[in-house]
C-alpha cells in the first residue's frame, strides 16, 4: 500500500503543472505598482494583465521600476500596445519604466490567477 | 527586448482577401440554391456547380487563409515579419484577387471568357507561388512552434503540387493534352489543395488560435506532429487510409486540447470549430471504411472546412478589428465580444452547420430540396457573418470617435 501510495504521489508530482512564475500580489511600493498594472486589460479576454499571469516580477532600482512581463504568445499583434500601456502605467505613478519581456517559461492558461479562472 | 510594432500587419494587405472571402461565401451558397445547380448526376463540369465549388475553395477558404496568413505567419514564427513582407503581400494580393476573379469568370462562361479564365488561373497560380516563397522564407527564420511550422510547410508543398495539377486540368478542359484521366486529376487536385493546402493551413493555424482564444494548452506536440505526418504522407502517396489516421489523430488531439479550456462559457466560435473537427473525424471514418469517394469532397467542404473556418473567423476577425481600430489606445477598447454581441455569432454559426448538413445529405440520397434549403440557410448564415462584422466595425469606430470627443470616458 505504501509503495502504491508513494508511486501515486510521485506520479502526481510528475504530471502536475509546474508552479506559475507569475505574481498576483505584493506588499509595499511594489504592491502599489502591481495594483496600478491591474488597469491594463487584455483586450481579448477582458481580464487585467496581473490576473492573466502576465507579470513575472516588479522591482525598484531608485526611481526606475523594473517590470518583467510576458505575453500569451510571441508575435501577438496586441503585444506592442500592451507593452506601451504597462510603461504608461508605471510613468503614471511617478517612476521611470524599464519593462523587460520574457518568454521563458512561456505563458500558459495555468498561469491565470485561480480566482480569475473561476470567473471565465 | 521589447515587442516589435511591425507584428501588427497593415490592414490594407489583410482586409482585401478577407473581404473577398466574406463576399464569396454567400455568392457560392446563392448559386447552390439556384434551381438545377444541385440536381442530377453530372456534378463535375457543370459551370454553375463548378463556379460554386471554386467560390468556396478559392473564393472563401483560400482567400481567408491568404489574408489571415499575412498577419498570422509572424505569430507562428514568433518573429517580426521578414523585410518587405507588406510589399510582397500587396503584390500577391493583387495577383491572387485579380487572378481569382478571372478564373471564376472563365469557369462560369468557358466559351465567351475562356481566355480570361486562363489568364486568371495563371495570375492566381503565380501569386500563390510567390506567396509560398515568402511564407517558406518566413518559416525558415522562425524559432519555436516546430509542429505548427511543419503543418504549414507541408501545406505549402501540397499547395504547389495541387496548383500545378490545377493548371494542367485547366489546360485539359480547354482541349490541351492532359496526362491523367480527368477524374483522377480532379481527385488529386482537390485532395492536394483542399486537404493539403487548405487543411494544412486550417489545422496548423487552428491548432494555435483555438487554444489561444479558448485559453487551453496547445495540442500535445507528439500526437500533433504524428497527425501532420500521416495527413500529408497519406495525401502524397494517395493512400486515403493513412490520411484518415492523420485526420482522426488531428481531430482528437485538438478536441482533447479544447476540452481542457479555461474559458468554459458556450462560445459559438470554439463550438463551431469543434463541430467541424467532429465532422473531420467522421470524414476520416468514411475514408477508412469506403476509400476515396467524390462525395467526400463535399462533406469535407460543407461539414468540416466551412464550419471550422467560420468558428476560427468568429474569434480572430473581431480581435484583429479591435486591435486595428484601437491601436495606441487598446486599454479603452470594448472587448471583442462586446463588439460582436452574442446572438448573431451563434445564429451565423448554427446556420453554417445546418447548411453543410443540408448539402451533404443530398449526397447521401436526400431529396435535392433539402440541399437547396441548406444552401439558403448557408446564404443567410454567411450574410449574417458579414452583418455582424460590419456592426462590430461600426460599434468599434463609434467607440473610437466618442473616446476622441470625450477623453477620459470609459468605452466599456
Amino acid at each position: 500500500m505504501t509503495l502504491v501510495h508513494t508511486l501515486s504521489e510521485r506520479l502526481s508530482a510528475l504530471l502536475a503543472p509546474p508552479p506559475s512564475p507569475a505574481i498576483y500580489a505584493l506588499a509595499g511600493a511594489e504592491g502599489a505598482l502591481l495594483d496600478k498594472l491591474r488597469d491594463v486589460i487584455d483586450p481579448e479576454v477582458g481580464l487585467d494583465i496581473v490576473s492573466m499571469g502576465l507579470i513575472r516580477s516588479v522591482t525598484f532600482r531608485d526611481a526606475v521600476a523594473v517590470v518583467q512581463m510576458t505575453f500569451t504568445t510571441e508575435g501577438c499583434p496586441a503585444a506592442f500596445d500592451l507593452y506601451e500601456d504597462v510603461k504608461e502605467a508605471i510613468v503614471s505613478v511617478g517612476f521611470t519604466p524599464q519593462v523587460e519581456v520574457v518568454f521563458d517559461p512561456p505563458w500558459s492558461p495555468e498561469h491565470i490567477a485561480p480566482e480569475a479562472r473561476a470567473g471565465l | 527586448m521589447r515587442p516589435d510594432p511591425q507584428t501588427l500587419i497593415p490592414p490594407r494587405v489583410v482586409i482585401p482577401p478577407v473581404a473577398v472571402a466574406l463576399i464569396a461565401e454567400p455568392l457560392a451558397w446563392g448559386i447552390l440554391a439556384w434551381p438545377g445547380v444541385l440536381d442530377g448526376a453530372a456534378w463535375y463540369g457543370r459551370s454553375g456547380l463548378l463556379v460554386a465549388v471554386h467560390l468556396i475553395t478559392v473564393g472563401t477558404l483560400m482567400m481567408a487563409i491568404v489574408g489571415l496568413g499575412w498577419q498570422l505567419v509572424p505569430v507562428v514564427t514568433a518573429q517580426p515579419p521578414p523585410p518587405g513582407w507588406t510589399r510582397l503581400a500587396a503584390v500577391c494580393d493583387a495577383l491572387i484577387l485579380s487572378g481569382g476573379a478571372g478564373l471564376m469568370l472563365g469557369l462560369g462562361w468557358p466559351q465567351a471568357l475562356g481566355l480570361l479564365g486562363a489568364l486568371g488561373a495563371a495570375g492566381l497560380i503565380f501569386g500563390l507561388c510567390l506567396r509560398a516563397a515568402g511564407v517558406l522564407w518566413a518559416l525558415s527564420r522562425a524559432k519555436g512552434r516546430r509542429v505548427t511550422r511543419l503543418w504549414l510547410l507541408f501545406a505549402e508543398l501540397s499547395g504547389l503540387a495541387g496548383l500545378t495539377l490545377g493548371a494542367l486540368l485547366y489546360g485539359g478542359r480547354a482541349g490541351l493534352w492532359f496526362v491523367l484521366p480527368p477524374m483522377v486529376g480532379i481527385a488529386h487536385h482537390a485532395a492536394l489543395l483542399l486537404l493539403g493546402w487548405v487543411g494544412g493551413w486550417m489545422l496548423g493555424l487552428g491548432g494555435l488560435l483555438l487554444p489561444m482564444f479558448s485559453l487551453s494548452a496547445e495540442p500535445r506536440p507528439w500526437p500533433w506532429a504524428l497527425a501532420a505526418t500521416a495527413w500529408f504522407v497519406g495525401l502524397a502517396l494517395g493512400v486515403p487510409a493513412v490520411w484518415a489516421i492523420g485526420a482522426a489523430l488531428a481531430a482528437l488531439t485538438l478536441l482533447l486540447s479544447l476540452s481542457r479550456r479555461a474559458r468554459r462559457g458556450v462560445d459559438p466560435g470554439v463550438w463551431g470549430a469543434a463541430l467541424g473537427l467532429v465532422a473531420l473525424l467522421g470524414l476520416a471514418g468514411v475514408s477508412l471504411g469506403w476509400g476515396p469517394r467524390p462525395e467526400a469532397v463535399a462533406l469535407a467542404l460543407g461539414l468540416w472546412a466551412l464550419p471550422f473556418l467560420r468558428g476560427v473567423a468568429l474569434k480572430i476577425l473581431p480581435f484583429l478589428l479591435e486591435v486595428h481600430l484601437f491601436v495606441g489606445q487598446l486599454q479603452r477598447a470594448p472587448t471583442a465580444k462586446a463588439l460582436t454581441g452574442e446572438r448573431l455569432p451563434r445564429l451565423s454559426m448554427a446556420l453554417s452547420i445546418l447548411a453543410g448538413l443540408g448539402v451533404s445529405l443530398v449526397l447521401l440520397g436526400a431529396p435535392v430540396a433539402v440541399g437547396r434549403i441548406g444552401a439558403v440557410l448557408g446564404l443567410l448564415g454567411a450574410a449574417l457573418h458579414i452583418v455582424l462584422l460590419t456592426r462590430a466595425a461600426a460599434r468599434g469606430w463609434l467607440a473610437v470617435v466618442k473616446r476622441r470627443a470625450l477623453p477620459g470616458l470609459e468605452a466599456t
